[in-house]
């Protein structure tokens, strides 16, 4: 089995929002191998998309996390600080956005969006210096989030608190004054609770911080000792090269070199990542705006500014939903290639399953912020088991046929009220009584198979497949059987 | 536009000022007036001076776009630009059936479906609805007027030289020098009255085109045009959000003169429950409700107004995957039920071909294929069709993985240096964008692989 390179380990984010709490992300666990593709469907709301923001570390400012792990290279991604956040976020993991045009600035030319990264991790001396000082920074840092983690918790829990108990009240018209002054009464509690909390961190932390002080000095000056070196064995070549002005120039050079990265060394590399990723004439494009550009080119741009740095981990947040039929082709192909030669693991998200069944290695299906079912890319497509990925299947128009359409009645459920047992039940015609009181475990089909439904169950009665989804997989099956005759022929 | 599409373009772009001016010959629409007005007339109040086909009165075709062109105009005095959205696009639509457009995004589809309803001044040609022209341009008359003026006053400048170099070839010393100067100076004078004289035909005919033009634009029957409605690609942004369902729904219909309220209501309310609403929604608000539904409130808005035509643009590519099945169905039905006949615009080539009867497909403001949708995805021609259809992700991945896209490059693929392109009917229902000499071929692929 190959390696594994994330893993997302019961993972429950939820939303703060006027309305009350939003349960997007609800007990969601799967993990991606070492060059494989994995692809998440489902509807919008249901969740894919938070996941992935979580992996980024880039989830809105109202967001909860409520508990779980991502666990990257033996670390969890959500205890970690945002300073080291930094080393993590575009340089091991990359992110490709839906929209490209709104994930572009519009007013700044291209060639300066793709060095921007570049650039600002060009100061070596900086970067040297970071270096020695990120792991006691780190440690400290880490040390400070975790009391202040901590403390905001209880802030929140508090609220949380209230805002049920406000809801109550109104639904049972109760006495408001009360609650109100009871509610008040717990959040200055929790402040307090909070304030003291803080204090005790600030104490617990105080040698680490002074260890830091003290790197830092050391730091400095290891630092300055490498910029004299450097300076000196430039000032060495310019005396040895006797006027020399082509050695003048290379020793000028070499010196500059070692210090940070030129911007006209980073156009360089631009240049190239611009022509890896199939953008014509790169020197003229450097230097045109993103409005100037077509929807392929800006989402290659978007790809281009990702790979800029050597991601292992690419998200890809359904770049191909925005576009043409033609330019996905063109799109999903390039993803293919850059997977295969820079060894890439992907995350792609999507809701079209002819992106999937194109793209992917292993599919998760996710609905209400559950996955309901995962395994490889045939065992989802020729044995599907949910009824959600059956319903998913029967409803997109076939090329083939036009026998009518298998729709899904009604609409995905309000997350601020998510629904009791299975949330696809109020949908499925294959509902049980079970499914509305308890949520389905997930049952193990095969070795790398599982779904989260109660039809599954050994008590459960024998329910067969909608009848046009299996008529599909059995000319999907036969198309296939026809294509290998005429191979062999 | 790159430079490929550009070169697609330009060189197709001179048939399309040599077409011949296939408006059918005027009637001269005055004689009209003294046959009898028809019943149908009389109940679109259709004005006796309009122009129409008499042809396509009465008969299968309900909508027929000729000539169809709509240019957009911007940019500064100095460096104004045009940009050809639509150029010469010609097809009928016939009652019932369910006409798809199809192309990539800026192919000009969905700029087609908004000139046929009137949403923009169309630049030239004519649309004609039930054989009643509503809606025309007159850009293509007013430059066949100036180039006529301009090619003959050049022409008049040549016989004017010619004439020169012939009196002064005649030797000095001939003795009936005068009388062969008077000749040939009679001869030119002749010649230049005679032209004269036709261009002065072609002017005065394309003036009156132009007269007939701004008059039909100016009397389009409204009822007629009611007939015809539209449903909106972006259900968020197609309805007000500060008005209620029910006046979204009535608006057309109090446009259109109907003022009683309770009459009003009750329509809506039927309407509401055809498409999967509910009475209690009329008093809400757009936002209060959910994708599939404002599209349904789409759908309804364009339904009361009892439509023969209903112009789909990109109704389900803003929905959720679980609810465009929904849309599909309800338009299907509906579709039954009303015997509406539906133009179906998408990029979706799959909803499309599992949608409509007859596809169309367009690059850059052409067509170039058009034919019976089960045609279409089995014996595609125009190589742009074929990159097309090999795009289509199919949810199967055991094939999926092996797909080859093709890829349309125009200047590789085709030569129209010599020979310019035209809209040929390769065999019967099927019209392919090509020259002569790919026609020739596609007519030997069909023989060959065609039973």
């Amino acid at each position: 089995m190959a390696e594994k390179i994330l893993e997302v380990k019961n993972l429950v984010i939820s939303f703060k929002t006027d309305h009350g709490i939003l349960h997007a992300v609800r007990d969601v666990s799967f993990d991606l191998e070492k060059g494989e593709t994995l692809c998440i469907v489902g509807e919008s709301g249901s969740g894919k998309s938070v996941t992935n923001k979580a992996i980024m570390g880039i989830l809105a400012s109202n967001a909860i996390v409520e508990g779980g792990q991502i666990i990257y290279r033996g670390e969890d991604l959500l205890q970690v600080a945002e300073e080291e956040f930094h080393k993590i976020r575009g340089h091991r993991i990359g992110m490709i956005f839906q929209d490209p045009l709104s994930s572009l600035n519009p007013i700044m030319r291209i060639g300066k969006q793709i060095t921007e990264a570049t650039l600002v991790n060009g100061d070596k001396l900086k970067r040297m210096f970071e270096d020695i000082i990120s792991d006691d920074l780190i440690a400290y840092k880490n040390a400070v989030a975790r009391g202040e983690l901590k403390a905001e918790k209880v802030i929140q829990a508090a609220e949380a608190a209230n805002i049920d108990a406000l809801n109550k009240n109104s639904a049972e018209n109760a006495d408001k004054k009360g609650v109100k002054a009871e509610c008040k009464a717990r959040l200055k509690a929790a402040k307090k609770e909070a304030a003291e909390i803080r204090k005790v961190t600030k104490a617990e932390t105080e040698p680490l911080r002074l260890k830091l002080e003290e790197t830092k000095k050391a730091a400095k000056v290891k630092v300055a000792e490498y910029k004299a070196k450097v300076l000196a064995d430039y000032k060495k070549e310019v005396a040895s090269a006797n006027g020399d002005k082509e050695a003048i120039a290379a020793a000028k050079k070499k010196k500059t070199d070692n210090l940070r990265i030129t911007k006209m060394e980073a156009k360089r590399r631009a240049l190239e990542i611009m022509k890896e990723v199939g953008i014509p004439e790169p020197e003229k494009r450097f230097r045109q705006y993103p409005f100037e550009f077509s929807g392929g080119m800006r989402q290659r741009i978007v790809i281009a500014i990702a790979l800029t740095e050597t991601p292992e981990i690419l998200i890809c947040d359904e770049p191909t939903t925005a576009l043409d039929v033609t330019i996905q082709g063109q799109i999903l192909e390039l993803i293919k290639r850059l997977k295969k030669d820079r060894d890439m693991s992907v995350i792609f998200i999507t809701h079209d399953l002819g992106v999937v069944a194109n793209m992917a290695d292993r599919v998760a299906v996710m609905y209400a912020g559950k996955i309901v079912e995962y395994g490889t890319s045939r065992d989802i497509f020729f044995e599907p088991k949910h009824p959600y990925t059956w319903a998913l299947l029967a409803s997109i128009p076939d090329v083939d046929s036009k026998e009518r359409l298998d729709a899904i009645p009604g609409t995905p459920p309000n997350m601020i009220y998510p629904p009791k047992g299975d949330a696809f039940a109020p949908r499925s015609k294959y509902a049980m009584e079970v499914d509305f009181l308890e949520e389905p475990p997930f049952f193990k089909v095969s070795d790398t198979h599982y779904a989260a439904t109660w039809l599954l169950h050994p008590d459960a009665p024998q329910v067969e497949m909608p009848k046009i989804v299996s008529e599909r997989i059995k000319n999907n099956l036969a198309e296939q059987g026809e294509k290998g005759g005429s191979e062999n022929e | 536009m790159n430079n490929e599409e550009k070169e697609f373009v330009a060189a197709s772009e001179e048939s399309l000022h040599e077409r011949i001016d296939d408006d059918h010959e005027d009637k001269t629409t005055k004689d009209v007036v003294d046959i009898d007005v028809s019943e149908e007339e009389k109940h679109y109040r259709i004005h006796p001076l309009l122009k129409r086909r008499p042809e396509l009165i009465g008969s299968d075709v309900l909508l027929s776009v000729r000539h169809l062109k709509q240019f957009f105009f911007f940019g500064s005095k100095i460096n104004n630009m045009k940009l050809k959205a639509v150029s010469n696009v010609s097809f009928d639509v016939y009652k019932g059936e369910c006409f798809g457009i199809v192309g990539e995004s800026g192919c000009g589809k969905t700029t087609t479906g908004r000139s046929i309803i009137k949403l923009y001044d169309i630049t030239s040609g004519s649309v004609y609805y039930r054989g009643y022209r509503i809606s025309a341009g007159s850009r293509w008359n007013k430059k066949e007027i100036k180039w006529k003026t301009i090619r003959w006053k050049q022409k008049v400048k040549e016989l004017k030289a010619d004439e020169k170099a012939r009196i002064e070839a005649i030797p000095q010393d001939d003795p009936n020098r005068e009388a062969k100067v008077a000749e040939i100076k009679n001869e030119i004078k002749l010649e230049i009255e005679r032209g004269d004289i036709a261009l002065k035909q072609i002017v005065d005919t394309q003036r009156a085109k132009i007269r007939q033009i701004n008059f039909d634009n100016k009397h389009t029957p409204k009822r007629l045009m009611s007939e015809i409605q539209m449903i909106f690609q972006d259900p968020v942004d197609s309805l007000d959000p500060r008005m209620t369902v029910e006046d979204i729904i009535q608006e057309g219909l109090k446009i259109q003169g109907f003022k009683d309220k309770k009459e009003n209501h009750k329509k809506v309310v039927e309407m509401l429950e055809k498409v999967g609403l509910v009475e209690e929604h009329s008093s809400r608000y757009p936002h209060e409700f959910s994708g599939g539904q404002r599209q349904r409130i789409g759908i309804a808005r364009a339904l009361v107004m009892n439509p023969k035509l209903l112009i789909c643009d990109e109704p389900i590519s803003a929905l959720d995957v679980s609810i465009r099945a929904q849309v599909i169905n309800l338009l299907n039905d509906l579709k039954e039920e009303m015997g509406l006949t539906i133009m179906f615009i998408a990029h979706d080539l799959s909803v499309v071909k599992y949608f409509c009867d007859r596809i169309a497909v367009m690059y850059f403001g052409k067509l170039v294929e058009l034919t019976t949708s089960d045609e279409l995805f089995k014996y595609p021609l125009h190589p742009y069709t074929k990159s097309l259809l090999s795009a289509i992700p199919k949810p199967n991945p055991l094939t999926e993985k092996e797909r080859v896209r093709m890829v349309y490059k125009p200047n590789e693929v085709h030569d129209y240096s010599t020979d310019k392109p035209e809209l040929h009917e390769i065999y019967p229902g099927h019209f392919v964008y090509c020259n002569e000499k790919e026609k020739e071929e596609y007519i030997e692929y069909v023989k060959t692989h065609v039973k």
